[in-house]
């Protein structure tokens, strides 16, 4: 057994655990800065990650554990993802602390203990891990959705989750006791060979298709869809942002490997169901979200439709495709955290998220109206923002499997998405205020804004570099 | 004597598995659900260790350990989230928490 | 009767002794008790008993939620020490395992003391002395 494969991960539970205990023992009535302190820490195991030492001479690329971890370019790729997701988010819960009640340092901690969990899902290569990485990421989401425990809504968001969360995992369970049963194995490489040598029993279908379901709840897939605008109109602003950039990407990262790894020789069969999945999530997401008035909501509505775009990617099944789905989920961070920002800069100011809220903030802070324009632009994917190049490698994709039915659904999905997302632009823009008063944004917000905002228009203009990395990711999961 | 074979654990397991899942569908009491899932989880763990126990190796009964302790933290969790929502609400009954609608 | 069955019979004795035992009582007591009039008055506390003043589904503290909570997960985790401790004696020797099994399940304690220091700081394990200040 390397330690030494799992050593990003021990440094980020480690400094969870230090983050945790600085709560504990320093006598600081403002605690805020452990989030800067988490957030630094993240962002020097991310520098960490770029050290020759970790990446080259076999060092950190490789598999151990009995097979049951892998590391290689796409389990990287994905961990610096999450580090980059998670360290945005903390330096937005910073700006959120005012609100969070109770303890503050537990919540950062929390923050870095899921990121330890999707980092550990990066590189599962058996059932168990994959069971062991996907609990970690959603228990700690359980007490982050529930947070503000004086808000109605945010009990209730997080009853929801936690009751058809510890459902899908149930399911999880269950279909891996399956596989586990008629395979004689958890690894990933010990069922594809099993499914290669044999035709795939009934019990076996089952359970391949209950642990699907577990994976299709964590990316928030049509018919796994229930929980997602609830959960995302209750739960705290910054905790919102970590569901749809983190959760979803360790729901992927997951998929990915059990498509690709475990599941191969079934390929024909899978690429059909991920295809409806896809369509249907498409479909269901925008045309929900045309109706919705609270903008957390919409937010929602529109990461169902994401989900969808991404499976669409999955459902081309070739390193094109997912290349597409890595880089998507990329822009897919800095665009999310960047319209979430927004909104937690104005959790304070207005009564709530409702859109008519929205109505002016141009005049009221020229700032946050430019950079949810930035986002709605971006998810919408207009060019030149990320949104759009990720689009485009989709469709490429799709186009290049020649999927023609799938290009028509996604192309239905963008337009229909335009509708609802230069609704909140209209809103800002050509709405008359119904107050007037300046809305102040902190320093670590506005830093947060233009950072995000710089990412999604550079990744958006100068898409070379991070297309390729992605593509190479993607070759070593597809050999 | 009947021998006991792999299917009688499969029954009882996919019996308490539908029994847990009939609970969480037509319950009302977030508690009850909240048990019914529990209940769901174990019948995995009933599977998982007559299957290790039929395939001759232990791979089935390390996870339940793993199940095991999730579980746990699951309860832990879960419950204190109930406490809260019955401290805020004073009912756990799942169908009165509608706040959020479109 | 198969021998793997036999060994069961005392357990099946004890059944139906436990059974028939507090059968026979209730039916004692049915045939050979007084029977009379039941005013309300015997349905209170007996002399020294205090009268109740609430009811008796009374809420209780949430303190006592936290430390059933807090045993429960400590006490989940000595699932991992089992098996552990059972391998222990023979892979210690072996030095290619040895090093492996010592620090990995102290790095598994250390990550519970962390937890335990937590809890005893935020005062989890006060009954009341010291929080209500």
């Amino acid at each position: 057994m390397n330690f030494s494969l799992l050593k990003l991960e021990m440094a980020t539970c480690g400094l969870a655990m230090l983050v945790l205990m600085l709560e504990v023992f320093v006598q600081r009535r403002d605690r805020r800065f452990l989030g800067y302190v988490g957030a630094a820490g993240l962002l020097a195991i991310l520098a960490w990650s770029y050290c020759p030492s970790v990446t080259a001479g076999g060092f950190t690329v490789g598999s151990g554990f009995g097979g049951m971890w892998v590391n290689d370019l796409m389990a990287l790729y994905f961990k610096r993802l999450f580090l980059v997701g998670t360290a945005l988010v903390l330096v937005m819960s910073v700006g959120f602390a005012r609100q969070l009640e109770g303890g503050v340092g537990e919540f950062f901690a929390l923050l870095m203990f899921a990121c330890t969990g999707m980092m550990l899902t990066a590189s599962v290569n058996d059932f168990l891990m994959l069971f062991v990485a996907l609990e970690t990421v959603t228990m700690s989401f359980y007490i982050l959705v529930a947070w503000l425990r004086r808000q109605q809504q945010s009990l209730e968001a997080g009853v929801k989750y936690l009751i058809l969360g510890a459902l899908a995992s149930a399911f999880l369970v269950y279909g891996i006791t399956f596989i586990y049963g008629t395979t004689g194995t958890t690894g990933f490489a010990g069922v594809a060979a099993f499914l290669k040598a044999n035709a795939a029993s009934a019990p076996l279908k089952i359970g391949l298709l209950l642990v699907l379901a577990g994976l299709g709840f964590k990316i928030a897939t049509v018919p796994f869809q229930a929980w997602v605008p609830d959960v995302y109109q209750g739960a705290p602003t910054p905790v919102t942002a970590f569901l749809a950039v983190g959760s979803k990407a360790a729901g992927f990262v997951l998929l990915l490997r059990v498509l690709f790894d475990a599941l191969l020789p079934l390929k024909p069969t899978w690429v059909l169901l991920i295809g409806a999945l896809a369509g249907l999530s498409v479909l269901y997401g925008n045309l929900a979200a045309m109706p919705q008035r609270n903008v957390k909501r919409l937010l929602g509505y529109s990461s169902i439709s994401h989900a969808g775009f991404l499976l669409l990617g999955v459902a081309a099944a070739d390193s094109f495709g997912v290349s597409a789905v890595l880089f998507y989920l990329f822009a897919y961070l800095f665009t999310n955290l960047c319209a979430f920002t927004v909104i937690s800069c104005l959790a304070g100011t207005l009564a709530d998220d409702e859109r008519e809220n929205y109505a002016g903030l141009a005049q009221r802070s020229p700032l946050l109206a430019a950079a949810m324009t930035v986002a709605l632009a971006s998810l919408a994917g207009v060019p030149p923002m990320a949104g759009f190049f990720a689009k485009f490698l989709i469709f490429a994709a799709i186009i290049g499997q020649a999927k023609w039915c799938l290009v028509i659904i996604g192309a239905i999905g963008v337009v229909v998405s335009l509708y609802y997302y230069l609704g909140v632009v209209k809103a800002m823009y050509w709405q008359e205020p119904r107050e007037t008063a300046a809305i102040p944004v902190s320093w670590p917000m506005k830093a947060l804004l233009w950072v995000t905002m710089l990412a999604v228009v550079g990744i958006g203009v100068f898409q070379g570099a991070l297309a390729q990395r992605a593509l190479e990711a993607a070759k070593e999961l597809i050999k | 004597m009947i021998p006991v074979t792999l299917e009688h654990y499969l029954i009882v397991s996919g019996l308490l598995f539908s029994l847990g899942l009939a609970g969480v569908m037509t319950r009302r009491n977030a508690l009850v659900v909240f048990m019914s899932l529990e209940l769901m989880l174990n019948a995995s763990n009933l599977a998982l260790v007559a299957f290790s126990r039929f395939n001759g190796n232990l791979h089935g009964q390390v996870f339940v350990f793993f199940i095991i302790t999730v579980a746990a933290a699951e309860v832990a969790v879960g419950l204190a989230i109930i406490v809260a929502l019955f401290r805020r609400r004073q009912t756990v009954q799942v169908d009165e928490i509608t706040s959020m609608r479109l | 009767m198969s021998p793997e069955f036999s060994q069961y019979i005392p357990i099946g004795m004890l059944i139906v002794i436990a059974i028939a035992f507090s059968a026979g009582l209730l039916v004692m007591s049915t045939l050979m008790g007084q029977k009379g009039r039941r005013p309300a008055i015997k349905d209170t506390a007996y002399e020294c008993g205090m009268l109740p003043i609430t009811p008796a589904h009374g809420r209780f503290s949430v303190k006592f939620y936290v430390v059933a909570m807090l045993f429960v997960l400590f006490d989940i985790e000595v699932v991992f020490l089992y098996p552990w401790a059972v391998v222990f004696k023979s892979l210690l020797k072996d030095p290619q395992t040895g090093p492996l099994i010592f620090t990995s399940m102290l790095t598994f304690i250390g990550i519970l003391f962390v937890g335990f220091i937590y809890a005893l700081k935020k005062g989890a394990f006060d009954w009341g002395t010291r929080a209500k200040q």
